[in-house]
């Protein structure tokens, strides 16, 4: 490589990590416990462990699961039920004050789902909340989500700018040297190790983060070209004023999809993921893969019937997909504390990187001052061998 | 040809192999590992573990020959 091309990399290098470093180190912060949210729930009491009964007992009726958790805030409407991966027994309900309440009224409350008995009801401003706000949009809502999605993509040029520059800065040393010759060439070399074994992970973490950063407005052009086409029929059709039985439509969602697992559920009249007549059911698969890859049946609020059902497209299907790899919440325990070691690797990387920005401009401004009388430009050990 | 560019090239091929090897094989293995748990379960979970533990383990043991070389 070129000197000339050394140092445009290096500049690029130089400036998206030094916009993005704050922003992902506070990513990197706040995302450690988002990794153990599940472990940390229990153990702070936030949501009790499931009570042990027969393997084999039955779901209770879901209708009487649902009013249950929405008789937690009294006057309040359910909006959707989610049934946990890990744990089959439990369900979380989802209500809000009203179907038009901004998504930051919405209260979660889980349940078993054999015994409808309530297991917790996570209050907002508690320190995971706090935590996943942080994390997803920094209190901001959509423009949050999608300054962290900008952030998230110069933390992906970085990530390749500082491929690039590794072999002209490695030339002269075997890899996993870390010299000792000053604090500087030994934060540098620890920056490449560090880097360098981080890469992978980083780019896909990093990658997957931006797409999550978009699932709002991706979700939004599902509604509005999908949904939108299989409602049709029910266009001219009045609101919804009461909607039928729960169970009648997971009941029927089941029947239509066999071999699938429930997942998700909208109610009519909830925002983003149905209209104002349809229960909408996500079925899941039961393989790993298909476990993450999701079929929306529509279900007649009032009948039960099953009005239409399709895949989802493909941007959907990339979303789903990218979310474990985020997440790091595909391979049970281990793979959880993987995620939090290169997590914290990520961290002395990005440390590091801007203890280093920081030497080379005191040192620099030291060599410009000796040098005005005419002194000795010093060549720094940490500039990369040509 | 002349024999000296002939080995000018053997050597900068050396030379990025040098530089290269240790980076490609960490990327391979930690690629494996974050696709093992997605595709499956039990074996591949435990083919994941050990692959995206592998990069772990070598930072940890680089680390540690430093920590080991400043003590003498």
């Amino acid at each position: 490589m070129t000197p000339r091309a050394i140092k445009a990399w290096s500049k690029v290098h130089t400036w998206t990590s030094l916009i993005s470093t704050a922003f992902l180190l506070m990513l990197c912060i706040t995302g450690l416990p988002l990794i153990f949210h599940h472990e940390i729930e229990h153990l702070t009491g936030e949501t009790a462990e499931p009570a042990a009964l027969p393997a084999g007992t039955p779901m209770a009726d879901l209708d009487r699961v649902v009013a249950a958790g929405t008789a937690r805030y009294p006057g309040f409407v359910p909006h959707y039920v989610v049934w946990d991966r890990d744990e089959p027994a439990l369900v979380h309900v989802v209500v809000a004050p009203t179907y038009e309440s901004p998504v930051t009224d919405n209260r979660l409350v889980t349940l078993d789902g054999r015994t409808a008995e309530v297991l917790g009801q996570p209050e907002p401003g508690g320190f995971m909340h706090v935590m996943l706000q942080l994390h997803v949009d920094m209190f901001a809502g959509l423009p949050g989500k999608l300054f962290l999605g900008v952030m998230g993509i110069l933390f992906v040029i970085a990530i390749v700018s500082g491929v690039v520059l590794y072999a002209p800065f490695m030339r002269r040393l075997d890899f996993g040297t870390v010299r000792a010759t000053s604090p500087r060439a030994r934060w540098l070399d620890l920056h490449n190790l560090l880097g360098a074994v981080t890469i992978v992970w980083a780019l896909v973490v990093g990658a997957t983060g931006v797409i999550n950063t978009w699932a709002e407005l991706m979700i939004g052009l599902w509604q509005k070209t999908e949904l939108a086409e299989m409602v049709r029929p029910y266009a001219d059709k009045p609101p919804l004023a009461q909607h039928g039985s729960v169970q009648a439509a997971i009941d029927a969602a089941r029947t239509a999809t066999p071999g699938k697992t429930t997942f998700f559920m909208a109610f009519p009249k909830a925002p983003y993921y149905t209209d104002k007549h349809h229960f909408v059911v996500f079925m899941r698969g039961d393989t790993p893969l298909t476990s993450r890859l999701m079929t929306p049946v529509l279900v007649d609020g009032e009948t039960a019937a099953v009005t239409a059902t399709r895949e989802l497209p493909w941007y959907l299907v990339a979303l789903l997909v990218s979310q474990p790899l985020h997440f790091g919440d595909y391979g049970g325990m281990p793979l959880k504390i993987l995620w939090a070691v290169l997590d914290v690797i990520t961290i002395v990387v990005l440390g590091s990187g801007l203890y280093l920005w920081l030497a080379r401009r005191r040192s620099r401004v030291r060599v410009r001052r000796t040098e005005a009388p005419g002194g000795i430009s010093s060549t720094p050990s940490t500039q990369p061998a040509e | 040809m002349s024999a000296t560019t002939s080995h000018r090239r053997a050597a900068r091929r050396d030379s990025v192999a040098r530089i290269w090897a240790w980076p490609i094989a960490l990327a391979g293995l930690s690629t494996a590992g974050l696709l093992a748990a997605l595709i499956g379960d039990g074996l591949l979970d435990l083919v994941s573990w050990l692959t995206l533990g592998v990069p772990v383990a070598v930072t940890a043991w680089f680390v540690a020959r430093r920590q080991r070389a400043t003590e003498r």
